[in-house]
């Protein structure tokens, strides 16, 4: 019997901890896209030191700018070695990269205007934004989110329901002793703290069946997507965090599968 | 009746259960400490809830049950099993557990209630003793007579020295030999002190005893209560 409740309880954190592998996935996709595109105002080779300061200041003047950063050849290089994840570049040539500055906008339904009037600047080779893309990536994100938030809640109380009845059957064969020991005065922790730890070690030993399970399953996937996406390869896998989230909701559940069963044969 | 002396008082004591069913109906009825006091009446008049609402097992609809002086309908959940802790419950089906000898069934009734090695290998022993089952304390409960196993429900119930015995149908699945001796043995307890309340349909028994019968009608009231009674004809 426990066998059935721990393993139950296993492929549910399973699921939930799929689902949050899934959406904290496209968490990272779409936080990766958002910081990706602010406005980038590349710049012509050779411009002078004071020439980019005056740019600077010329962008900064516009009322919708937050910041500008300039980001010179080197950086831009060393951003793409670690972007990359490799440790070498050595031969990747400098010079195809170029200077660029970039601009923050505070709202995003500014970038184009922002992004037209710096085109004109002199000294500007190209400009580069997506206002559009902004715009779906805000609203997908905060989707996301949502049907993060609403997804965790909705299987950690499909896991206590079915979790509960593996657990109340345990209960039900001892029912006739709990019966008894109300009856000749045993006080109700005293009843229940014995099913409270086999709820609880049910939590543990499912989630972390479970955990075990899910990192085997990222190490099988993360070489898939690495080969066929190679621009997802730093997706986050079972975070220490995430671990520690999927031990907490198995505990939790077993500690309130087991309240709810015992608490269905206590009579006063 | 001396006052100071009550051990189980209610007063218009009303008990309707949720679907309907008016097993009690504006009863009082004062015990005294050390009485024996036999609840009979036809099936489903309400015996079982007397008992019931002495151990708060169940609630009075309406009216008041005190215990020693103690309000039961009053108790917190949390406070009752102190009020069961003083009181000793036998039922018609035993209710041991199978799976324990007759000294752990005992026993059992000490450990839930967090008592100490010492205390248990104090007790159970005597309390064995005290019902003559002593021979059998290893024996498990399918290897006994129906009169064995309500001995060792009955030390069970007198382990913890309960102030009042509440006793459902006690002889209800024993024939009429089993049934007298078991009844004697409540008597012996009785005769020690402690008041016993025993819920029966037995005729016999309550007509050879002589004690306080208590006879409740169909409607939930009490029919007539009187000292060195009798189950009354035609009920």
């Amino acid at each position: 019997m426990s066998i059935a409740a721990s393993s139950t309880m296993m492929f549910s954190v399973l699921i939930l901890g799929i689902f949050l592998l899934i959406i904290s996935g496209l968490n990272f996709i779409t936080r990766s896209f958002i910081t990706q595109v602010d406005v980038i105002v590349f710049l012509k080779d050779g411009l002078s030191e004071k020439a980019i300061y005056e740019l600077k200041n010329n962008l900064l003047s516009y009322p919708s700018v937050e910041a500008v950063h300039f980001v010179s050849k080197e950086e831009a290089f060393k951003r793409l070695e670690e972007k990359l994840g490799v440790g070498n570049l050595s031969g990747v040539r400098k010079n195809k990269l170029l200077n660029n500055i970039e601009v923050s906008v505070g709202n995003p339904e500014h970038i184009e205007e922002v992004a037209s009037r710096a085109e004109k600047l002199s000294g500007v080779d190209h400009v580069k934004y997506g206002k559009d893309i902004v715009d779906v990536l805000i609203k997908f994100s905060r989707m996301v989110h949502l049907i993060g938030i609403a997804g965790i809640i909705l299987i950690t109380l499909i896991t206590v329901i079915i979790v509960s009845n593996a657990v109340r059957l345990t209960i039900y064969a001892r029912r006739k002793e709990i019966e008894i020991m109300q009856l000749v005065g045993a006080t109700r922790w005293f009843i229940r703290w014995p099913f409270i730890l086999e709820g609880l070690f049910y939590g543990f030993s499912g989630s972390a069946g479970s955990i075990i399970l899910l990192i085997f399953i990222c190490q099988l996937s993360s070489n898939f997507i690495f080969e066929k996406f190679p621009f997802l390869s730093m997706l986050p896998g079972v975070t220490p965090l995430m671990a520690i989230f999927l031990v907490f909701i198995g505990l939790s559940v077993g500690f309130l599968s087991s309240m709810i069963s015992v608490g269905r044969f206590l009579k006063v | 009746m001396d006052k100071d002396n009550i051990i189980v008082r209610m007063v218009s004591v009303s008990k309707i259960y949720p679907n309907g069913v008016k097993a009690l109906n504006n009863i009082s009825v004062d015990i005294v400490k050390g009485e024996f006091v036999f609840i009979v009446g036809p099936t489903g008049t309400g015996k079982s809830t007397f008992l019931k609402l002495i151990n708060r097992e169940e609630k009075a609809s309406d009216g008041r049950v005190i215990i020693d002086k103690q309000d039961v309908g009053e108790l917190s959940v949390d406070e009752i099993p102190c009020l069961r802790r003083r009181l000793g419950v036998i039922f018609q089906d035993f209710k041991l557990l199978p799976a324990r000898t007759c000294y752990e069934n005992v026993a059992y009734a000490l450990q839930v209630i967090g008592a100490g090695q010492r205390e248990i290998a104090y007790k159970v022993p005597r309390s064995l003793e005290s019902v003559g089952l002593i021979d059998k304390k290893n024996s498990y409960p399918d290897e006994l007579s129906g009169g064995e196993k309500q001995r060792v429900a009955i030390a069970r119930a007198l382990v913890n020295h309960p102030i009042i015995i509440l006793a459902d149908e006690p002889t209800g699945n024993l024939d009429p030999d089993t049934s007298w001796d078991i009844t004697q043995l409540l008597i012996d307890v009785n005769s020690q002190g402690t008041t016993i309340i025993m819920a029966t349909h037995d005729k016999s028994i309550v007509n050879r005893t002589r004690k306080r019968v208590i006879v409740l009608d169909s409607d939930g009231t009490i029919f007539s209560d009187q000292e060195r009674g009798s189950y009354i004809r035609g009920l």
